[in-house]
């Protein structure tokens, strides 16, 4: 945290403020170590608001912001042909209520709280429930195309996923959006890493000292919306929040994901929530390559998870984060999804296996039980007979008596051909846990003080999800948080 | 004081040839390929120096969205995340000053494709 020198406070008091029990500190008595902490700036901007990154959250508020009139500045510390943040590679659905009624928006809050162990956060659920269709309809409004809304089970919403497709609009959608911020006015910076917070002297965050391709560079501003994104791609956080072996877990999501806005915030007094365990990951299981699309997620319900031993391990129609953690406990860490020719052509499984072909990946296929189990590698016997079981066990949508049990959406393994998506390995996608905020959006202190001036949203506040979450919904948080902090950062 | 704006002279041509120097090095085939056939810089930053936009390469190069194009994995120019007719943003791929990169492998860690 710095403070701002327009507030009249000289770089000498700049000094005092940070250097521990210096008394009367001057420039000259600085080591150059120091002194190289406490660069004058190349560049001081003064705007209306700055946002911090470029993915769906921080793009919404830039939007939301400069569409009221407001001088809007995003930083983003990637590329400008890396653009979008974590995403860049999400399926690209939003998560809805089925229905504009409450009863649909309540079991949107239900479901979501329930797959989050009831220890996810209500509020924000509720937000979501309420804002999803109108701010999915603000985005057609502003140039993007969102295809209609579809049945998402096991859960009681839809989804509706930027057209083109499921992993495909993601791109086209974010580029939609920066060229509507340009368009109104709103600027890009980047290559520019923001690196700490100012505050002004009424302790409120009043800008970003960044540093880009030209040095050092201020960016003076009414507020600040720091939607920076979550941290799978930082091992110091991951050994020391999640697991201390964590650090070694595969990243789906982007690597530049560093918890960069966790830090900024923790500067400036932030307190953080939903950090601890493994309970606070987000994990898959997916093709050890293709690790973004590669993640047969529409499918998983159908089908039947195979581990090394020949055995089922978990309920499948949980979905696919509660089974890629349940992956972690598997041998090996690998595991094959099996289903036949009647499965296939459910509309799920279809897309999942169309996306696999499209892109190369390996659907293994076989014309008996028995080749494939040697395709996938596991032996004979207990697959036949883990099959066998389970089969044996479907009554109408579940089997319930299967071991472990199936709950909903069971099919029979029976019909030729037999097909698996197979190896999949678990990988982290994305974090739960994140910055402190409110309903507003405001960022708060661990005693739950606002921190004037500084909002936050997306995969990196809240925190939102716990454990698990319903597909989708991380994009639908992205939207709507992100949209009311544009709106309270000018409030 | 001719001394002095000597040195400085002296200095900024310095500081101008290792710009130049600079610019060179980090140049890619790209550059050297527009240089070679005459394009002069303000046939492509015409509004500027950021990079230009699509319009502007696809007024000599065309869409590149006919014909088949031989690659180790999908064709880019056709990507299923762009509407049929939709052509794709060169500058995200290519670039005259610099290295250009497979920006597809952001996601897509299995393309092997190289680009220029």
């Amino acid at each position: 945290m710095v403070r701002n020198p327009a507030d009249g406070i000289t770089r000498r008091g700049i000094v005092g403020s940070v250097g521990a029990g210096a008394a009367i500190v001057t420039l000259a008595s600085l080591n150059p170590a120091q002194a190289a902490l406490l660069p004058e700036p190349q560049s001081k901007t003064t705007t209306d608001l700055v946002v911090i990154g470029s993915g769906l959250s921080g793009c919404v508020a830039a939007l939301e912001a400069v569409s009221r009139g407001a001088r809007v500045i995003v930083l983003e510390k990637a590329p400008e042909n890396r653009a979008g943040g974590n995403s860049l590679l999400a399926g690209g659905g939003f998560a809805m209520p089925k229905e504009a009624s409450e009863a649909a928006r309540q079991a949107f809050v239900e479901d979501s709280a329930a797959v989050c162990r009831n220890r996810g956060n209500a509020e924000i659920f509720r937000l979501m429930a309420d804002h999803v269709l109108d701010d999915v309809a603000w985005l057609t409004e502003n140039g993007a195309t969102v295809m209609p809304p579809m049945d998402w089970p096991p859960h009681r919403v839809s989804i509706a996923f930027a057209a083109p497709g499921m992993f495909q609009g993601m791109p086209r959608l974010l580029r939609t959006l920066r060229d509507q911020i340009v368009a109104k006015g709103g600027a890009f910076a980047f290559e520019t890493k923001a690196h700490q917070l100012i505050m002004n002297d009424r302790g409120a965050v009043a800008g970003v000292r960044a540093v880009g391709r030209d040095g050092v560079a201020d960016y003076l501003a009414k507020s600040v919306v720091i939607a920076a994104g979550g941290y799978a791609a930082n091992p110091q956080i991951l050994e020391a929040y999640s697991d201390p072996n964590a650090g070694a877990l595969m990243v789906r999501g982007i690597d530049w994901a560093t918890g960069d806005g966790l830090t900024l915030g923790q500067q400036a007094g932030a307190g953080l929530r939903g950090m601890g365990g493994i309970m606070a990951l987000h994990i898959a299981a997916v093709d050890p390559v293709e690790t973004a699309a590669g993640n047969p997620a529409a499918a998983l319900p159908y089908c039947l998870s195979i581990n090394r031993d020949g055995l089922r391990f978990i309920d499948e129609s949980l979905g696919y984060v509660a089974h890629g953690k349940a992956v972690l406990g598997q041998p090996g860490q690998s595991v094959a999804l099996i289903f036949d020719e009647a499965i296939k052509a459910i509309s799920g499984p279809a897309t999942a296996y169309a996306t696999f072909q499209r892109l190369g990946m390996p659907v293994v296929e076989a014309d008996t039980l028995e080749e494939l189990a040697t395709r996938i590698g596991v032996p004979t016997e207990p697959f036949l007979r883990t099959v066998r079981d389970f089969n044996a066990a479907v009554v109408g949508d579940a089997a319930i008596n299967a071991a472990p049990p199936k709950a909903a959406l069971a099919h029979k393994i029976e019909t030729p051909k037999f097909y698996a998506f197979s190896p999949l390995v678990p990988g982290v996608t994305l974090t739960f846990g994140g910055l402190m905020i409110n309903t507003k959006a405001q960022v708060l202190e661990a005693d739950g003080r606002i921190i004037p001036g500084l909002f936050a949203a997306g995969e990196g506040a809240g925190h939102v999800f716990f454990h698990d979450y319903i597909g989708g919904s991380s994009m639908t948080n992205c939207l709507v948080m992100g949209r009311i902090a544009g709106q309270q950062a000018l409030a | 004081m001719r001394r002095i704006l000597v040195a400085l002279a002296s200095a900024a041509l310095a500081l101008a040839v290792s710009t130049l120097g600079h610019v060179a090095a980090q140049s890619a085939g790209l550059l050297n390929a527009h240089q070679a056939v005459n394009v002069q810089c303000a046939a492509c930053h015409q509004e500027g120096w950021h990079p230009p936009p699509a319009t502007v390469c696809i007024a000599c190069h065309g869409t590149m969205l006919d014909g088949v194009r031989e690659t180790p994995g999908p064709d880019p120019h056709r990507s299923p995340h762009l509407a049929a007719d939709e052509a794709p943003v060169c500058t995200e791929c290519h670039a005259a000053h610099g290295p250009s990169e497979v920006t597809c492998n952001a996601c897509h860690r299995s393309f092997r494709f190289g680009t220029n």
